[in-house]
């Protein structure tokens, strides 16, 4: 764990992981949104579970980058702004399943446009990763405590 | 030499390295990320349904996302070429920043005729094996740009050969 390269190697992989997963997740969002429109959610959402190993890459390599220097991320604003991203990015999601929207989402076939509920779930879903992505990268700017 | 240390000695360059503003630096650098967020993620996306997942949608229709994918192409190409002169002499004689280069060129090489392959499919007809193996040639070009990218930051040779004190937040 005290490697010299564990932590090029985990944030390499941290990188890949988010590449891997704002690329699903855009792909998904903005066929809610009405591009590529003759794609169906339903099979398309079958790239979700991709979405989901990527994550999973994420936390583990996230975690680890993490332990090696924890004061530093304690201390820094813009990992706590990147964390808060990534919690309501977490409860979008559980709400959208609580309401069914998730379900809404699965039965537009292809052509079809999404409902207004999704296209705004889509558009916040959207905001907040871009969000993650701006917090992850202004880190290293954050670099004192405050 | 002369014309990398001139790039790195504008007056552009030095602000940009050296400005404590948050448009400088930090915001070319993410908007950077952002434009390779969308190339790269978007073909990985891609790629994946080239390769099986989600085999059920049709293909020809991804091609809509080529625009997005090249306009984010674009803002890393500007941007990085802004980022580069910022560090003129160190980037452009970093061995790992030739090599992402080269596999940003494989992607994109390779992207070409993974559009064209778009439009001429057809219905449910299975993905021709030499698509199949240039979505693998994408995947490997992309993430190994990502890595090549890191490695150009975090393991540059002459810095590695005097202090191999690398990793963590830099």
């Amino acid at each position: 764990m005290n490697a010299w390269w564990v932590g090029p190697v985990c944030e390499t992989l941290h990188g890949i992981g988010i590449t891997v997963f704002v690329g699903i997740v855009a792909v998904l969002n903005l066929r809610a949104l009405g591009v590529a429109r003759p794609l169906p959610l339903a099979p398309l959402r079958r790239l979700l579970p991709w979405a989901a190993g990527a994550f999973l890459l994420q936390l583990v390599t996230g975690l680890v980058i993490m332990s090696r220097d924890l004061p530093v991320y304690v201390h820094n604003v813009a990992f706590w702004m990147k964390m808060l991203c990534l919690v309501l990015v977490g409860l979008a999601a559980g709400l959208s399943r609580v309401t069914g929207l998730s379900r809404a989402e699965e039965a537009v076939g292809a052509g079809e446009d999404a409902p207004a509920a999704s296209k705004a779930r889509a558009i916040i879903s959207l905001l907040l990763w871009v969000g993650v992505l701006y917090w992850g990268r202004m880190m290293q700017f954050f670099n004192t405590a405050f | 030499m002369a014309f990398l240390e001139w790039l790195e000695a504008t007056s552009f360059s030095t602000w940009l390295k050296l400005s404590p503003s948050i448009w400088a630096y930090p915001s070319v650098l993410f908007l950077h990320t952002l434009g390779l967020s969308a190339a790269a993620g978007c073909s990985l996306a891609l790629d994946l349904r080239l390769l099986g997942v989600a085999r059920a949608t049709p293909l020809a229709p991804y091609e809509r996302f080529f625009p997005l994918m090249w306009t984010g192409f674009w803002i890393s190409v500007l941007t990085g070429a802004v980022l580069v002169a910022a560090d003129a002499t160190t980037a452009v004689t970093n061995p790992f920043f030739s090599l992402k280069l080269a596999l940003i060129a494989l992607g994109i090489g390779v992207a070409v005729p993974i559009r064209r392959a778009l439009r001429a499919h057809q219905g449910s007809e299975p993905v021709p094996r030499a698509v199949w193996w240039l979505a693998i040639a994408s995947m490997v070009a992309w993430c190994g740009a990502i890595a090549a990218a890191h490695a150009t930051a975090y393991l540059d040779p002459a810095a590695l050969a005097s202090a191999p004190n690398i990793g963590g937040v830099q």
